[in-house]
């Protein structure tokens, strides 16, 4: 069980290959797959300029969604209230920019958490003046530091923000998608394999025209944006 | 001494031309006017051998990479802290790559 889990073993079937889950920390995903350690990585990895330097990605199979996590008891929590179901585009950023300048102004002098190697980096140092920003080797790692009260607001993907265990966090602000984190997420592989590409490529274009993805979503996150 | 300079220079331009991937008429035009210079025929011939002979070697390379590969086993890797990872149990706790971890961790 699990949305990566049941999405890896869909498309495995549809691939018809055998499959097994080799685990790595976040910041060694690609060194691993650049070094034939693992052929893939299976997780909905944002596509974007810089990490198209060194991977390629599959067909993309969902916009990611970005957000910011706080403790409920927050400061932050009562200022800028719960998170609301708005998603800014942050292609245009005429229209992004009320959204953002009302978080960017909560935040300033806070001190926020995010993962290393995440394009959520760029956004913090983009949009948010003013902020210190502290980067950790995972999303878990943000989210424990988050709980023990070390940082004041975890800058986080749609999975660390739904996956709230402790009922002590909540978003705040809306969600933001596009910009640089790309037309949507996928799976990386290596740029020497083609045809890996193409028969996985081809299995989530199937995944997607009968709704196995966005149904996966819905009951795990329940909310779905198809890629951009 | 006017027309020495200028044969060798047709010479070397067709040469030059053979050597840079001239076509099978420029080819035959520099054996021509190798053979009235006389020695050359045997270099323009040893070129087109190469050529052959690269050619082989690129056809060789081509039908490898052709074939594609069959993937019958996939490595996929995963962070495995990433929340996507785990699930919702009924009781509405989460479980799945977290349970492994700790299981790791205390093996470990």
């Amino acid at each position: 069980m699990g949305l990566e889990i049941d999405l890896a073993a869909d498309i495995c079937k549809r691939m018809k290959v055998e499959c097994e889950w080799v685990r790595q920390d976040f910041a060694s995903l690609i060194p691993a797959l650049q070094k034939d350690q693992i052929d893939v990585i299976f997780m909905s990895l944002a596509i974007t300029t810089k990490r198209q330097e060194m991977v390629t990605f599959s067909t993309p199979f969902v916009a990611p969604r970005q957000g910011v996590l706080v403790l409920k008891t927050s400061p932050l929590a009562a200022s800028v209230g719960e998170g609301n179901t708005e998603t800014v585009t942050l292609n245009d950023s005429a229209s992004a920019q009320p959204a953002v300048d009302t978080l960017a102004k909560a935040l300033r002098g806070k001190v926020i958490g995010t993962d290393a190697g995440s394009p959520r980096i760029e956004m913090a140092q983009r949009y948010f003046q003013g902020i210190e920003l502290r980067t950790y080797p995972s999303p878990g790692d943000v989210k424990r530091e988050l709980l023990a009260g070390h940082i004041d607001a975890d800058l986080a993907s749609r999975g660390v923000l739904m996956a709230d265990d402790s009922s002590r966090l909540q978003r705040i602000g809306p969600w933001f998608i596009g910009g640089l984190f790309g037309p949507g997420s996928s799976v990386a592989l290596r740029k020497t394999d083609p045809e890996l590409k193409a028969k996985l490529d081809q299995a989530i274009k199937a995944a997607l025209a009968d709704d196995t993805i966005k149904n996966l979503y819905l009951r795990y996150y329940h909310t779905w944006s198809p890629p951009m | 001494m006017a027309k020495a300079p200028e044969l060798a220079s047709v010479t070397d331009r067709k040469s030059s031309r053979a050597e840079t991937g001239a076509t099978s008429s420029d080819t035959r035009g520099a054996i021509v006017v190798g053979s009235a210079k006389g020695g050359v025929g045997r270099q323009e011939a040893f070129m087109l051998a190469r050529r052959a002979s690269a050619i082989l070697v690129a056809l060789a390379v081509l039908s490898g990479t052709a074939t594609a590969k069959e993937w019958t086993k996939l490595r996929l890797g995963t962070s495995a802290d990433e929340p996507p990872s785990a699930s919702v149990q009924a009781d509405g706790t989460w479980w799945g790559w977290k349970s492994i971890s700790r299981q790791t961790s205390a093996s470990a």
